[in-house]
């Protein structure tokens, strides 16, 4: 399923600015969606999801034209997402949760409908507390339980909201295994401002920066753009003022800092191999967006 | 099943879970105990009466001014809490008819919310059944809960649903108190504009009055305001009084709709 967004902006109340005329396409398989927060990452994901519409600009989704409601529900019918808020009835269990999305979902076969149910909780590592009532899950458990409910249909088009927060490390690495599975027959949308999420699931990316697309590559791309610009120095004093200081780990007494810079920051900065979170880094600056929240 | 019917299920079983509802209950027909162990006149009227029809009426009298406030108060989060729990989102990317999960929503929880209220009556019917030999009690309590608890509950169930749309849910469970006292509980005699014993009635007078026979009044009071609203009763008004109520209702629900799915439509 291919997803072609041109030209869209949005602005919500208040005037802000939230997307401004990204233009973007989205072939079948992962893509990831880096940014910053306030980047505008969310409203595109709504966008998409059809829960808010574009001020200007287009969207269609496997041919489906997003601005009719015809083309929302084709879309909806085939869509599995996970919101960054997400949240869950309380006096549900685990088990009657996802039972009552697969209805709204259009799961009418009451065996089929269990049978799946069974299948996503055992999936998520969730089965054995499948009768207990919401209310004393926990953050990660309850992102594993969104993650179950987006896949109940099992969808063509899935859309993920920053899926990995919350999640325990090895939740984590257990959760991009199963997302890079999915997108083999799917499409897959990957929201984040993690950048190690990105880096272990997409061979594609998009980077949005206070609202603007400022790229779509690969992650080989991005990553090689901050090549010759980072450095690792050793000091006692001060992290340097000039780029972006990347990590500080203690040496000996000394500081060793990996530094993100047009020119050395130092005269003993020696240049060392980048990394995606580089390249991001790296183009966060060429934007002129360092004073963002970096990504993590 | 259908959206419709899912929504029904899962808001009933929900609604059921709260404390609240079987709380709100309990309170006003404690109160309802408390007095009638004080022996008031109209408790006196009440025991000395062996008419299944209009004892289930009078008792019934007893109950509904305080259950419009017990009903407003306990439903007046149900719509609102979807999107404080961040729920709303979820709900609406699925291909699910809006209109039937926001009615399915509203069904369910207005019947989980008259549950209690129905097992309370049931027993006070039970009780008039045994003690004076009447089993139709029963039946005629079971034709008031249809003909007066039900509308009001549907009343309030749709102010309940559009309210805490337009203030916050504690502002509006406020309100529902100055509504009940405007729209049942004031002197119809008052200079006051007050919906008392009109076809308006929070307390539904007129069904009461015509088909069971209440005592509580209904229809014109020399010198009250609003007597408009006060025609004769007879069994076309009892019936038009109905019908106001749940067109009311209606167009409150419509209007909740409408307000509930404006920033994504």
């Amino acid at each position: 399923m291919r997803l072609d967004i041109h030209q869209v902006s949005k602005t919500f109340r208040g005037k802000v600015r939230a997307l401004d005329d990204v233009s973007l396409t989205i072939p079948p398989g992962i893509m990831g969606l880096l940014g910053a927060n306030g980047a505008g990452k969310t409203t595109l994901m709504r966008l998409l999801t059809g829960l808010i519409r574009p001020d200007s600009g287009r969207i269609t989704i496997g041919g489906h034209d997003m601005a009719t409601a015809q083309g929302r529900l084709a879309v909806q019918r085939v869509l599995g997402y996970l919101p960054q808020d997400l949240g869950m009835y309380p006096d549900l269990s685990a088990r009657e949760f996802l039972d009552y999305v697969a209805l709204l979902k259009g799961l009418d076969d009451r065996s089929h409908r269990r049978r799946r149910v069974g299948e996503l909780l055992e999936l998520v590592h969730l089965a054995d507390v499948g009768e207990r009532k919401l209310r004393g899950f926990s953050g990660g458990m309850r992102r594993r339980l969104g993650i179950a409910q987006a896949l109940l249909n099992d969808p063509e088009l899935l859309i993920v909201d920053e899926p990995t927060a919350g999640l325990d490390p090895e939740e984590r690495i257990r959760f991009r295994t199963l997302l890079s599975q999915l997108a083999e027959r799917r499409t897959v949308v990957l929201s984040t401002h993690i950048v190690d999420d990105v880096a272990q699931t997409c061979t594609e990316l998009a980077v949005l920066g206070q609202g603007r697309l400022i790229y779509r590559g690969t992650v080989a791309d991005l990553t090689e753009r901050a090549t010759g610009r980072v450095w690792s120095m050793v000091s006692s004093g001060p992290p340097p003022s000039a780029g972006t200081v990347l990590s500080a780990l203690p040496a000996g007494g000394m500081i060793r800092y990996r530094i993100v810079a047009a020119t050395p920051p130092s005269a003993d900065a020696q240049p060392v191999a980048p990394t995606l979170e580089d390249g991001y880094v790296a183009l966060a600056q060429q934007h002129s967006l360092t004073a963002a929240e970096p990504a993590a | 099943m259908t959206a419709f019917a899912a929504t029904t299920s899962y808001e009933l079983r929900m609604q059921l879970r709260k404390p609240a509802i079987w709380i709100a209950t309990v309170i006003p027909y404690g109160l309802y105990a408390v007095l009638a162990t004080m022996g008031t006149q109209d408790l006196e009227r009440l025991t000395q009466d062996t008419d299944p029809k209009t004892w289930m009426a009078a008792s019934l009298g007893w109950f509904t001014p305080l259950l419009a406030m017990v009903f407003g108060f306990v439903l007046a989060d149900r719509l609102v809490r979807d999107r404080k729990l961040g729920v709303a989102q979820l709900l609406d990317v699925t291909p699910s008819n809006r209109s039937a999960r926001l009615f399915g929503k509203y069904l369910g929880a207005c019947a989980a919310t008259a549950i209690p209220v129905a097992l309370v009556y049931l027993i006070v019917g039970a009780t008039f059944a045994i003690w004076r030999d009447r089993p139709t009690a029963l039946l005629w309590a079971a034709a008031t809960f249809a003909a007066v608890v039900v509308p009001l509950l549907l009343l309030t169930g749709a102010l309940a649903f559009l309210g805490p749309q337009l203030m916050p849910t504690p502002l509006f469970r406020t309100l529902i108190v100055g509504i009940w006292f405007w729209a049942g509980a004031t002197e119809v005699e008052s200079q006051f504009p007050s919906l008392a014993a009109s076809v308006l009635s929070l307390t539904m007078d007129y069904p009461l009055h015509v088909f069971f026979g209440s005592r509580d009044p209904a229809g014109p009071f020399e010198g009250a305001a609003l007597n408009v609203l006060r025609p004769e009763p007879t069994v076309g008004t009892a019936l038009l009084s109905l019908a106001l109520i749940l067109a009311i209702a209606a167009a409150i629900l419509a209007a909740a709709r409408a307000l509930r799915f404006r920033v994504s439509e």
